[in-house]
């Protein structure tokens, strides 16, 4: 992942709001979005998010939750 | 109607080639007793065959009647997979294969299947991060139930039409 693409994923989580996977795919350049998942996969490794799958009603909910890290100011 | 379990026997000849025969059994067994049971009725068609009796499985039946979107397409095809593969932490490869594979998931100019789609992405997540259920996050493992942790491929292949497990 270049830094220019993690400095803007660090942002967007910055917050620390449950975010979609469908968010993820729509604040990535184009030319990243056919591996959005790889992306995701590499902020879950980094530790900086944890990917949640459930059913809710029927429907599967994808949801990327953001890590709390400690320590932090 | 109620579900049954199933024992899945499969057989070696002497060719090399393996085929299968399975055996129903109701629900309302503890798990031991299917082990017990798969064990013994092993040793009866053991008795009978002159192949080896290579494996004995449970398969554990599940009611999918309340799929919604679990239609026929007209372009089906079961030798067009979506072949996937995982690794564990300890790097273990694990290939999953797909048959009947949506084709218009496939990436422009790409085998690849693409992630930018959910459907595809929630698949990936389920199998590398797991599926909250009552009990916790079941996440798919390897055969020594490792958990698998990450994609190395997902793609559009081609497979000769058969059991695929």
């Amino acid at each position: 992942m270049s830094p220019d693409l993690l400095a803007i994923l660090i942002d967007w989580l910055s917050s620390g709001v449950t975010r979609t996977y469908a968010e993820l795919v729509e604040i990535l350049p184009e030319r990243e979005k056919p591996r959005a998942f790889l992306i995701q996969q590499e902020l879950k490794q980094r530790g900086m998010v944890q990917p949640v799958i459930r059913f809710e009603n029927g429907n599967v909910v994808h949801e990327i939750v953001p890590v709390v890290q400690n320590g932090g100011e | 109607m109620a579900l049954a379990f199933q024992i899945v026997y499969t057989y070696l000849d002497a060719d090399g080639d393996t085929a299968t025969s399975a055996i129903d059994i109701p629900t309302t067994f503890a798990l031991a007793d299917y082990v017990e049971f798969g064990r013994g009725m092993a040793s009866l068609v053991d008795d009978i065959v002159h192949g080896v009796v290579q494996s004995a499985e449970l398969t554990v039946n599940v009611d999918i009647s309340g799929l919604t979107n679990n239609g026929l397409v007209a372009d089906s095809d079961v030798e067009e997979v979506g072949a996937f593969q995982f690794t564990t932490a300890d790097g273990r490869p694990v290939n999953v294969n797909i048959p009947a594979i949506d084709e218009s998931l496939v990436a422009a100019s790409s085998d690849d299947l693409d992630q930018s789609d959910p459907a595809v992405a929630a698949f990936l997540t389920a199998m590398t991060s797991g599926v909250a259920v009552t009990g916790g996050t079941a996440i798919p493992s390897d055969v020594d139930g490792d958990d698998l942790t990450s994609l190395v491929y997902a793609r559009e292949a081609f497979r000769a039409s058969g059991t695929r497990r």
